[in-house]
């Protein structure tokens, strides 16, 4: 489902993500971890098609997000670290946008808003408020129903699991799992390492742009913790 | 020592004002900040010296025995002043200030944060008031001797009518808070508002003229003003050395302040920590498709209806052209005049260029496209992530600067067309020209954004009103559209409107083509490497 093939992005002089190669194929979950600053970000943001890169490839389902942006945008959803969302538009107003430029039927996105609203536990109420007035927790919950109202087939999270409560939280984990389950791929950063070495079963570590392994979970971590096998790499 | 730490920090939220930027956030250099310094202070220096001459001026024109019309005048204008300065800045500083919450967390009575807070503001309101009441103060001087009563009184109404404006703006601040507290269409409310104190604003600005008039010319003290205007009438007297005045209006603005400050400190935390009950009534049920061209025209539009600054800032010239069309019925005979005044020295002229360019100069105070990037902000990458290409965003930015700049100068240049009776040519290019030039201020303003774009703003003010963009936006295009009007005066000795006009038209539209052209390669680069 998505393939990155040599990807580097440089900053000016700094390279942010130096050749990087990983796939994740339909029906995986992918927990993408690194320490601040390691080039997650910025690998999601590309694979997204909101940053251009310098040199390498990236394919979602076999497309080229340099060669056909706008049919990979249409596969994939994005979510990112920080939700900034129009806060000019209601919650609704906003999911109505979304699912207008992905060309959703209306009873295929009455039907996604009420069954994610209702996993995530965001009101009607709550979704006919101004998104000004919403909270930080509100706003992710409302970007994650946004991505998923088009039914995408591959999901860029960008640690989705900041500013949300527990149940929603653990919602979220059942919707993923079920997203996967039903064919769709992952790829999802994060600093929880227990959340990721419960929920996935493929890891990817980067390091100073670098990705220094890739597996499955089982080969990747083998018999110590995530924790463990994360603090020694990054130790090396 | 905790008032001490209060006010230290309040202190230096006031000295970063000078030495940090705005718009960007950044520190300024020493040497910047003493700049900045030095600037305001010319500003101000420029200011009390035309107040200086509006005091001579009042004070000349006082009649015998009527000595406290000075001040109540001067006074009126600095508390009138004084307020328009300090309202909203009352209310943002108070009411809406970020730290609010961060303060009401420590252990530190609401009043003090009051205190200090009120404090600050009549800092503020202080400098305000001297920018009219020094001067003020020099007219009485030099004009007329004076005893040490009324120089003790001079300062001492410069304390206390510095503690009335005060008071006052703490009053209508209190308004502001409340009312942004209830109402749900805030950007209507201020938009409405806006426009409405405009209006008022040149409305009492001309009643003014006509009540100076009056009183200058009056020979007895009304029973109005003795009545209604009794704390004014009591600051004129003070003024000239009347103890008595003096300590009436002390005492009764001491009162009201008191009074003002306790409300304050009482309403404070309710005021500074209510959530924004900003609900709509609505069901998710509610889902209405439309067709993605659509949705992000629907984008744009929300946007600029829900921004007030958008509106006032940006869209102001659509209401401006609607009124001056209705303007060139009701006052038609003051065009004519212009026609013949201008037709009396430039004899080959038909005025269809003189037409032209007024409607062009109301058209260009419309400039939405300039700053509709930096406007994405921080969310650009909702726009960037989604499955719509960077072409068709751009059109959607010059549709909302079309739909909304484009009816209005045709509905102008109708009326403009009756009134000038140009001829046949000039008549039909002005329409071809007209929408040919708001095409091309639409693209101008997106490509300067985009040349200079601004997304790490906190609030979108700055955006609205100091980027280059919008900056050259507006400026720029008034001095080309005068410079086109200028240039025709020699060359209409051989060349006539309706040919001129063709000519703008052409080179218009080739400023448009190109335009669009470099919109379409360079402006999507550019646009696609924002994030």
């Amino acid at each position: 489902m998505l393939e990155i093939k040599n990807l580097t992005k440089r900053y000016g002089n700094k390279t942010a993500v130096s050749d990087l190669s990983m796939e994740v194929r339909g029906g995986e979950l992918c927990a993408f971890i690194g320490h601040n600053g390691a080039g997650k970000t910025t690998t999601l943001k590309c694979v997204a098609g909101i940053l251009g890169f310098d040199e390498g490839e990236i394919l979602v389902g076999g497309v080229s997000v340099t060669d056909d942006p706008i049919l990979t945008k249409k596969k994939l959803a994005y979510i990112p670290d920080n939700p900034d969302i129009y806060d000019f538009m209601t919650g609704s107003q906003y999911l109505n946008f979304i699912a207008d430029i992905f060309g959703v039927e209306e009873d295929v996105r009455r039907e996604n808003i009420r069954r994610y609203a209702s996993a995530l536990e965001l009101s009607e109420e709550e979704i006919a408020m101004q998104i000004g007035s919403y909270s930080h927790g509100m706003k992710q919950k409302l970007v994650i129903i946004s991505a998923l109202l088009h039914s995408p087939d591959l999901i860029i999270l960008d640690e989705p699991f900041v500013g949300l409560d527990p149940k929603a939280s653990h919602a979220l984990k059942e919707i993923m799992r079920d997203f996967c389950a039903s064919g769709g791929a992952i790829l999802f950063s994060t600093h929880i390492l227990e959340v990721a070495e419960r929920l996935c079963d493929k890891v990817a570590i980067i390091k100073e742009g670098r990705l220094i392994t890739c597996g499955s979970m089982e080969e990747v971590k083998g018999d110590a913790s995530l924790e463990e096998i994360f603090l020694d790499l990054e130790a090396e | 020592m905790m008032l001490k730490a209060l006010f230290r920090k309040q202190f230096a939220e006031l000295v970063a004002q000078f030495f940090r930027n705005r718009r960007t956030g950044q520190v300024r250099t020493r040497a910047g900040g003493y700049a900045f310094i030095a600037l305001m202070a010319v500003i101000f220096i420029a200011m009390g010296a035309s107040f200086y001459f509006l005091a001579q001026g009042v004070f000349l024109a006082v009649p015998e025995g009527m000595a406290f019309l000075y001040y109540f005048v001067t006074g009126l204008i600095a508390i009138a002043i004084g307020l328009l300065g300090s309202v909203f800045n009352a209310y943002a500083t108070i009411y809406n200030a970020k730290d609010n919450e961060l303060l009401l967390s420590m252990p530190i009575p609401p009043k003090y944060i009051v205190f200090v807070r009120v404090t600050a503001l009549s800092a503020m309101s202080a400098l305000y008031e001297a920018v009219i009441l020094v001067p003020a103060f020099l007219v009485r001087v030099i004009f007329r001797p004076v005893t040490p009563l009324v120089v003790v009184n001079h300062i001492l109404l410069f304390l206390f009518v510095t503690l009335f404006v005060v008071t006052l703006t703490l009053a209508l601040a209190f308004v502001v808070a409340a009312v942004a507290r209830k109402v749900k269409r805030k950007s209507l409310v201020t938009v409405v508002t806006s426009i409405a104190l405009l209006v008022l604003y040149y409305y009492l600005y001309f009643k003014a003229q006509n009540a100076m008039s009056a009183l200058m010319t009056m020979t007895e003290v009304p029973k109005g003003i003795r009545t209604w205007l009794f704390l004014f009438y009591y600051m004129g007297l003070a003024a000239e050395g009347d103890a008595a005045s003096m300590a009436i209006f002390a005492g009764a603005t001491t009162l009201l302040f008191i009074v003002a400050y306790i409300l304050l400190s009482v309403f404070f935390r309710r005021f500074t920590t209510a959530r924004r009950s900003a609900s709509v009534k609505g069901k998710v049920g509610d889902v209405r498709a439309a067709r993605p061209g659509t949705a992000l025209f629907q984008r744009e539009m929300k946007k600029f209806l829900a921004t007030p600054m958008y509106i006032l800032n940006c869209g102001l010239g659509t209401l401006m052209m609607l009124l001056a069309g209705v303007l060139v019925f009701v006052k038609a005979e003051v065009l004519f005049a212009v026609k013949d005044a201008l037709l009396s020295v430039f004899p080959r002229m038909d005025g269809g260029v003189f037409a032209l360019v007024m409607v062009l100069l109301v058209a260009s105070m419309n400039y939405l496209t300039a700053p509709s990037v930096s406007l994405e902000g921080k969310r650009i990458w909702v726009i960037r992530s989604l499955p719509v290409s960077t072409k068709d965003v751009f059109k959607v930015k010059i549709e909302l600067h079309l739909s909304l700049t484009l009816l209005p100068p045709w509905y102008r240049t109708a009326p403009m067309v009756y009134a000038f009776r140009p001829g046949v040519l000039s008549s039909v290019m002005m329409f071809f020209a007209v929408t040919a030039y708001v095409l091309l201020a639409a693209e101008f303003g997106l490509a300067l954004n985009l040349l200079k774009p601004f997304l790490d703003w906190k609030n979108e003010t700055v955006a609205l009103k100091t980027g280059p963009s919008v900056l050259i936006s507006v400026f720029g295009l008034f001095l080309f559209v005068l410079g086109l009007g200028v240039l025709f005066l020699p060359v209409s000795a051989v060349l006539a409107d309706g040919y001129y006009i063709l000519i703008l038209f052409v080179l218009f539209a080739l400023g448009d083509a190109l335009l669009m052209r470099w919109l379409g390669q360079g402006g999507v680069r550019r646009f696609e490497m924002l994030n």
